[in-house]
């Protein structure tokens, strides 16, 4: 190989040589037509012709030279056999995908070099002309004694100006060939990494085989850009769902925070303010629940009093009968008593005088017996009185004894009120609060459960990326098959797998909800919640 | 006695979140990574009152497990929805005709799959 490459710059020298060496004769035949003109006037009319013809050769001669250059193939080939890697094959794909996308910059610069070659030319050419014409008006001037020297000062002003140009073609050629080299060394060193696969010459492939096995893997890149733009359409969702879940996950979470803060506040307050009256409340509770209890003692005191009463009314009620007994004694004897005074009375009327004393006598023991019967009336009265007074003075005790457990009972009953009202407060109280806890409860379930939406996020992310990774492995299973195809002859029918790859992962992507496309669409599959 | 309710999700967050929503609402639940586990579940005995299923899983997918359980004695009504990130109308017919009773997107918050269940799960 690396003979075979001498040998063509070995050639190339040659054809330069070669080049230089005709445009010099032709530039003395030239001068030889112009010198002898001068002498021959017959021959004078075919000077200008002469001329013309020897520039009109220069010019197609330097055109040819710089078509060769343009048109001839560029060939960059390693003098080292390159041992062909996964990774140097990634490398050379992925700087061959960059300089595709770099096409248009290329071309730009392609352009800008032929204006620079075309400039350079012009310069050359109007320089030659300048010297050409400069050289027949010195063959003209017939001062034929310095003419040699001006001549020959001439020639070599020429020849400078023609190693001038050649300089600058020579330039414009190797940067041109820069040009190409840039544009083409990935693709050729590509092509030749797989040439030394198969162990054939590259002298043996044809150029068209070769730029259409280019135009092949052209096509194949364009697929594997459409891929990757797809691929990043998708990471662009999947950016989008990472940033919306985290908005949605930190906004839940502040709520979280402001929900349970509000709960541990309120309940810090609640405590704060009603521990002591609770206190208080207890205190008191204590208290009347003791009165109760005292009530209570009473109220269980009352029948052993009442039985008591009873006993000493009864007793009373007894002596007072025995003394109405009594009386009714006192009254039988005083009626009896009259009885034996009226009948004495008779009887002492019987005696005559005789009976005047005992008839006195008799009317003093009827006096007695009504004063008996009077006092007894008196005592039976007073009895009746006392019977009265008595009963009368039992009445007042339970009176004054049921008054008093009156106003212990509304005491009671005040207690209980109270013990009751204060019950209440306290019911009212942890019913509030509960209601408070329950309210903020309920929200941070809510919240807590909203969170699982954001969470699902992971999920609809994850799968994205994994189909992302699967049509990045089948295309990279494409590239491998691109090198072995390669290799052997066709690589065109893999542009239409790359395609059906594309393709497949596009159609599996329409499947799924596209958050950022949903958001704004009225679309039946856009719908969350579907029951058949 | 609270409603069983069966989770099939090969996605460890969703399984977790989506189990402690509805544990929260007080539900029970049992869950499997895929439809091989979850049909082994069923065929063992375990009998749901509902079916939460997602439809991409590795072994066998949601489509797949419908058909399957629906075929088993005593699911033909059994109410069984699917939570997933596929939202075609093409897919959603296939999981109307494999038996599904409700389609579900991801991502679901929790206020509205506890709506759907009581919608599909009456007296829960």
């Amino acid at each position: 190989m690396a003979g075979q490459s001498k040998n063509n710059r070995i050639k190339k020298d040659a054809n330069n040589i070669l080049f230089i060496s005709i445009s010099i004769i032709l530039i003395i035949m030239l001068m030889s037509v112009v010198f002898y003109s001068t002498l021959d006037a017959q021959l004078g009319r075919y000077q200008n012709i002469a001329i013309l013809s020897v520039v009109a050769l220069l010019v197609w001669a330097t055109q040819s030279r710089l078509l060769k250059i343009t048109q001839k193939p560029f060939r960059f080939i390693s003098d080292e056999p390159v041992e062909i890697t996964n990774d140097k094959l990634h490398y050379v794909i992925d700087r061959l995908s960059a300089h595709v996308m770099q096409g248009d910059t290329t071309q730009d610069f392609v352009k800008t070099n032929f204006s620079e070659i075309e400039v350079k030319l012009i310069q050359s050419m109007q320089a030659l002309n300048t010297q050409i014409n400069s050289i027949i008006d010195l063959l003209k001037s017939e001062i034929l004694d310095d003419s040699h020297d001006v001549l020959d000062a001439n020639i070599m002003q020429l020849a400078s100006t023609l190693t001038q140009y050649v300089n600058a073609n020579t330039a414009i050629e190797k940067a041109l060939r820069d040009n190409l080299k840039q544009t083409y060394t990935l693709l050729l060193k590509l092509q030749t990494q797989l040439e030394f696969l198969t162990q054939s010459s590259v002298s043996t492939q044809s150029l068209d085989i070769e730029e259409k096995r280019i135009h092949d893997l052209e096509g194949i890149v364009e697929t594997h850009l459409l891929v990757d733009k797809a691929i990043d359409e998708q990471l662009q969702v999947v950016t989008f769902d990472t940033h919306q879940s985290a908005l949605l996950l930190l906004d839940l979470m502040r709520h979280l925070s402001e929900d349970a803060e509000s709960i541990v506040q309120y309940i810090a307050n609640a405590n704060e303010k009603n521990v002591s009256k609770m206190e208080r409340d207890m205190d008191n509770s204590v208290k009347f629940i003791i009165s109760i209890e005292q009530f209570i003692q009473k109220i269980q005191e009352i029948p052993d009093k009442l039985r008591s009463d009873i006993v000493s009314i009864q007793a009373a009620s007894g002596v007072i009968d025995g003394l109405a007994h009594l009386v009714d004694s006192i009254k039988e004897i005083s009626f009896q008593t009259d009885i034996l005074a009226v009948n004495a009375a008779i009887q002492a009327a019987h005696a005559g005088e005789a009976g005047l004393g005992f008839k006195i006598v008799a009317d003093e023991v009827r006096k007695l017996a009504v004063n008996s019967n009077n006092a007894a009336e008196m005592i039976e009265m007073g009895l009746e009185k006392a019977r009265h007074t008595i009963q009368d003075g039992l009445k007042f005790k339970f009176l004054d004894e049921i008054m008093l457990q009156m106003d212990s009972a509304s005491q009671v009953m005040e207690s209980v009120k109270q013990l009751q009202e204060g019950q209440e407060d306290m019911q009212q109280y942890y019913k509030t609060l509960f209601a408070v806890i329950n309210k903020n409860n309920t929200k941070l379930s809510h919240d807590i459960s909203e969170v699982l939406g954001s969470i699902q996020y992971e999920d609809v992310v994850r799968q994205r990326i994994e189909r992302a990774q699967q049509v990045i492995l089948e295309r990279n299973e494409l590239w491998r098959q691109v090198v072995e195809q390669l290799s052997t002859g066709e690589v065109d029918g893999l542009i239409t797998q790359f395609n059906a790859v594309l393709s497949d992962y596009l159609t599996k992507e329409s499947y799924h909800n596209n958050s950022m496309e949903s958001q704004n669409s009225d679309d039946s599959s856009s719908l969350k919640f579907e029951l058949f | 006695m609270a409603k069983i309710i069966f989770l099939v999700d090969d996605s460890a967050t969703m399984l977790m979140s989506v189990k402690n929503t509805l544990e929260m609402a007080g539900y029970k639940v049992e869950t499997a990574e895929d439809g091989v586990k979850a049909m082994a579940k069923l065929t063992a005995g375990l009998k749901p009152d509902l079916i939460i299923t997602d439809i991409n899983m590795p072994n066998m997918g949601g489509i797949e497990l419908i058909k399957k359980a629906r075929a088993l004695p005593g699911f033909r009504f059994l109410p069984i929805l699917t939570l997933t990130t596929e939202s075609q109308q093409s897919r959603r017919d296939e999981g109307k005709q494999a038996g599904a009773t409700g389609w579900l997107v991801k991502p679901v918050g929790g206020a509205d799959l506890l709506k759907v269940i009581k919608q599909v799960l009456p007296g829960a």
